[in-house]
């Protein structure tokens, strides 16, 4: 081709131009996710900050002139009996949950992994719970555990296994334990889909070299099954712990934190705050009080992710 | 709604509405939204309780002028117009009102042998337990952690005589020891009531699980539903009588409006029966609240508006609490949350929310 004399010309021109555009194409093509997390992460995170710092009142939010008061806001919702109160059920609904939720993930996943007729079927019914927005989860629940008219105090009592209705969500000692069931029942095909991944990318070889050795079913287990589980286990205990520690709809809906608090967690409590109440800028320090805890374990299980992939 | 803005852009070329509706529980949060981002609307419909919030921010155009030159003003109820006042100054139209009363299924009155009903508390109490059977409640009332709750057991405090400022006297102790005694003693009303919103109250009653409930007018389309005769009576007297609360909205301008002698003229037009009846009255659900409609037949729109035009005249207002109503909202609904659920006797609720109540009156 004639075109490639006069490129020969000008050759050392065009290399350094052609790296130095090398150099800025990539930067060119991740500046969409750039922009797009900055404005959608970043910023509402940073103004979050700002605002538990400052005395921020509807009109202030308007003008942007609130006065800054340092940690009186953290010092607010720390003091608060409510806050401690909430921020001690935010704990125990999570670890309970999801523990709960994991034992009963891994009992199924290693049940589905099996071969028998219909164990594809069945473990896909289980993802239509997960799929079903919570809202309305939770609106049947609330529907179902009244005490009042609810499906399941109806069917107690003709098993005559209950003489007085049990108001499941209107008992101060019973409210927080039947969100935990609630909670439970929502977490489970999350769990178990992930750990059934797991138990499926262990080599069946293993399984028939460990049978051959003489090793038994709980034997197999812990010496083939868990070993390869485990890091799929530590990566699916944390997502489950953010996605349950952050859950606000459940309680919202079932019991509004009620009664009188007992059901209480950190998010429910936060917005509560800011938008019943109107107090800004402790709603905000509750809510990055959560925001550290999440983030906690959000570098937990990219810590455990990475370790995974080195093992590999 | 949507036919008044009509009729008003043709009677007025020069101003165009956009309108935009939003869901009653996401309305605070929107509206909230909407003033931290400075698109506070030029004219909304808020609710009368929320006034001294948002009036104390300076979110909402001082309409005091505007007010007292409105010849309609004198017209409405002392209540509503008190309703859209803090101070001496005025922030809002008075819109559309509504309040609560008892509503009354018949043919479980029937069947328990009542034969009008209760009046007092006293009835109250008696007439739940013998209405309670089986599956069947004798009495239904929201006691929800929101707002609903409080709108629910204020007027019971101010029918013993209590009112916000004092609670944690015998009177706010004897308000909650009424609903005590007929949730948790003679359990004529069920503890769902804890968790129950009104729209739940209201389809409890409209599907018989409730013989008595109270609620507002707008439970109508859940009780019409229902297959058997019900009516609408005042609330039971209690020590101090009769009582309501006031709800419903006021027309408020935005304080950063550009246009408010439009917002104004707009909102004054939308408030005056004058104009559209049909729909202030069937179309919104609207209760009568000024002297000259309170009790026009042409009002009635359903049988029951009579009893609650007749409830109406005896409404008290939210707002005079100050701009920190939603906290002490908050503090009233926990108390009856803690006595209806046993945790706390009402001598030790009523005294706990007292000590959180009082910082929080008055001062903005």
């Amino acid at each position: 081709m004639s075109v490639a004399t006069p490129v020969r010309i000008t050759g050392n021109a065009v290399t350094v131009r052609k790296q130095r555009r090398s150099a800025a194409w990539p930067y060119l093509f991740v500046l969409p996710a750039v922009v797009f997390l900055a404005g959608l992460l970043i910023y509402p995170l940073v103004l979050n900050i700002v605002l538990s710092f400052q005395d921020t009142t509807v009109s202030s939010l308007i003008r942007g002139n609130a006065p800054w008061v340092g940690v009186a806001n953290y010092r607010a919702a720390l003091t608060d009996p409510a806050f401690v109160q909430a921020a001690w059920h935010s704990v125990v609904f999570s670890i309970v949950s999801v523990a709960i939720q994991l034992g009963l993930g891994l009992g199924l996943a290693l049940f589905y992994s099996g071969r028998f007729i219909g164990a594809v079927t069945m473990r896909s019914l289980y993802l239509i719970g997960y799929a079903i927005p919570i809202v309305v989860t939770a609106q049947v629940f609330r529907w179902l555990l009244d005490g009042q008219s609810g499906l399941v105090n109806s069917a107690l009592s003709a098993l005559h296994l209950q003489s007085q209705p049990v108001y499941w969500l209107s008992d101060p000692s019973l409210a927080l334990p039947v969100l935990i069931v609630v909670q439970v029942w929502l977490g489970v095909p999350f769990t178990m889909v992930n750990l059934l991944a797991g138990v499926t990318t262990v080599p069946p070889e293993l399984y028939e070299a460990s049978t051959i050795d003489g090793a038994g079913a709980w034997r197999r287990f812990t010496s083939v099954t868990w070993p390869w589980l485990r890091p799929t286990f530590a990566a699916t205990t944390t997502l489950s712990l953010i996605f349950t520690f952050k859950t606000f709809d459940l309680v919202w809906i079932a019991t509004q934190g009620g009664p009188a608090g007992a059901s209480e967690i950190l998010p429910t409590l936060a917005y509560r705050s800011v938008f019943t109440e109107f107090l800004f800028g402790k709603g905000a320090a509750i809510l990055n009080l959560v925001f550290a805890v999440l983030f906690v374990l959000a570098v937990g299980y990219l810590w455990s992710l990475r370790r995974e992939e080195r093992r590999r | 709604m949507a036919s008044l803005i009509k009729n008003y852009e043709a009677g007025h070329p020069n101003v165009t509405i956009n309108r935009t509706s939003i869901g009653f529980a996401d309305f605070t949060t929107k509206l909230t939204q909407a003033a931290a981002t400075g698109t506070f609307p030029d004219v909304a419909a808020i609710d009368n309780a929320d006034i001294p919030l948002y009036a104390g921010q300076g979110t909402l155009a001082d309409l005091t002028a505007q007010d007292k030159a409105w010849p309609e003003l004198s017209q409405y109820l002392p209540a509503v117009s008190r309703s859209v006042s803090v101070g001496d100054k005025y922030y809002g139209v008075p819109f559309r009102s509504n309040t609560s009363a008892l509503w009354y299924n018949k043919a479980d009155f029937q069947q328990a042998g009542i034969t009008s009903p209760p009046s007092t508390w006293a009835d109250l109490v008696t007439d739940a337990k013998k209405l309670t059977s089986g599956k069947r409640a004798g009495f239904c009332f929201s006691a929800a952690a929101t707002d609903e709750g409080t709108f629910t057991f204020l007027p019971v405090l101010w029918q013993s005589g209590g009112d916000v400022p004092s609670i944690g006297d015998q009177h706010s102790q004897a308000a909650l020891n009424l609903l005590n005694t007929m949730v948790n003693v003679d359990h004529s009303a069920p503890r769902s009531v804890l968790q129950w919103g009104q729209s739940d109250v209201a389809d409890q009653f409209g599907t018989g699980l409730c013989a008595m409930m109270v609620n507002g007018p707008y439970a109508l389309p859940s009780v019409q539903k229902a297959s058997f005769q019900w009516a609408v009576a005042p609330w039971p007297a209690g020590p101090s009588g009769t009582a309501a609360p006031l709800g419903g909205e006021a027309l408020v301008v935005g304080g950063n409006s550009a246009h408010v002698d439009a917002a104004v003229a707009f909102a004054q037009w939308l408030a005056d029966p004058a104009n559209d009846r049909q729909q202030l009255t069937n179309g919104l659900g609207s209760i009568p609240n000024r002297k000259d409609t309170i009790s026009n037949p042409a009002w009635d729109w359903q049988p029951m508006v009579k009893v609650f035009a007749q409830q109406m005249a005896t409404a008290r207002p939210r707002g005079v609490y100050g701009p920190q109503y939603q906290q002490i909202s908050t503090a009233i609904s926990t108390m009856e949350q803690q006595v209806l659920s046993g945790q706390a006797s009402p001598v030790q609720a009523a005294q706990k929310a007292g000590a959180t109540i009082k910082p929080l009156l008055g001062h903005s």
